[in-house]
């Protein structure tokens, strides 16, 4: 049995290898006609030309000297330092309406010292 | 390079042909493998184009299969079968014993028989099977053909081998 196996094996690839060159003999003109023209397109159009990694390499570097440059001459940072009227503003829990008319309560004051 | 692509046309087409079971789908893989080999490697020894170009088909054919599952399955879910699915039987005129049948037509019976039981195979087990039993390529050649391990290329094409035996029937050819 273990001596039938491989032989049986090398049989059926002898055969098949046998009627696969048999098929390459008897391809149909269309397409052994496709096949040449697609062979032809390939070979003329050759190999490509080597691609331009030194402009990648230049873009790459532009971009990043702009960056650096970017930020270094960046303006210093100028935040805002909060006032403590505002924090206190911020943190009561009072209503907000009273700060947004913050003027027209002004206004009320000074109309009452005169009155 | 002419010269060389000349030569392996036919049987990068038989192989692509294996696979996609559709002519004009081999022809694009074969062109699409040819045009790659010509365009990146063209520089590269001849000795080392038939490994690549086996490589750069067997990938072009993994790929097409690939996408092929993926419509497959849309098609499948929409009702509307797979591509070329027939239930022909792969012994469909070999084991005839019909005295009518001369021994070209035979012959020709059985290379249609084979070429459905390829086809039927797992993509890698036909790759296999056609790059160690037809290309003649040895374990090392096929599996950096395929792109995958010594030990993978074994199983597989061990697996074909069974696979159509059984298939193709005891008395085959």
């Amino acid at each position: 049995m273990t001596d039938q196996q491989p032989e049986r094996a090398r049989r059926l690839v002898a055969a098949a290898k046998d009627l696969l060159d048999d098929q390459l003999t008897r391809l149909d003109q269309p397409i052994v006609d496709r096949l040449r023209r697609a062979r032809r397109e390939a070979v003329e159009a050759g190999p490509k030309p080597p691609r331009r990694l030194w402009a990648a390499g230049l873009a790459a570097a532009c971009v990043g000297f702009l960056a650096v440059s970017l930020w270094i001459w960046q303006p210093a940072a100028t935040q805002p330092i909060p006032d403590p009227e505002d924090l206190e503003i911020l943190a009561s829990a009072e209503d907000l309406d009273l700060y947004e008319d913050l003027d027209f309560y002004s206004w009320l004051a000074d109309a009452d010292v005169r009155t | 390079m002419e010269r060389f692509l000349g030569d392996v046309e036919r049987r990068a087409f038989r192989f692509a042909r294996i696979a996609t079971d559709n002519d004009d789908d081999a022809l694009d893989l074969v062109q699409e493998a040819m045009m790659t080999l010509a365009q990146r490697y063209a520089n590269r020894s001849e000795g080392e184009w038939p490994p690549l170009f086996h490589r750069i088909l067997q990938n072009r054919i993994r790929d097409w299969y690939r996408r092929k599952t993926v419509r497959d399955k849309w098609r499948h879910w929409f009702g509307r079968g797979t591509d070329g699915a027939d239930d022909e039987s792969v012994l469909q005129g070999v084991q005839s014993s019909e005295p009518a049948l001369d021994e070209a037509a035979a012959r020709r019976h059985a290379g249609k028989a084979l070429e459905r039981a390829l086809h039927d195979l797992p993509l890698r087990q036909q790759q296999a099977f056609l790059l160690r039993a037809w290309e003649e390529l040895d374990v090392a050649e096929t599996a950096r053909a395929m792109g995958c391990s010594e030990g993978s290329v074994k199983t597989h094409y061990a697996r074909a081998v069974q696979t159509l035996r059984r298939v193709l029937g005891e008395h085959w050819p």
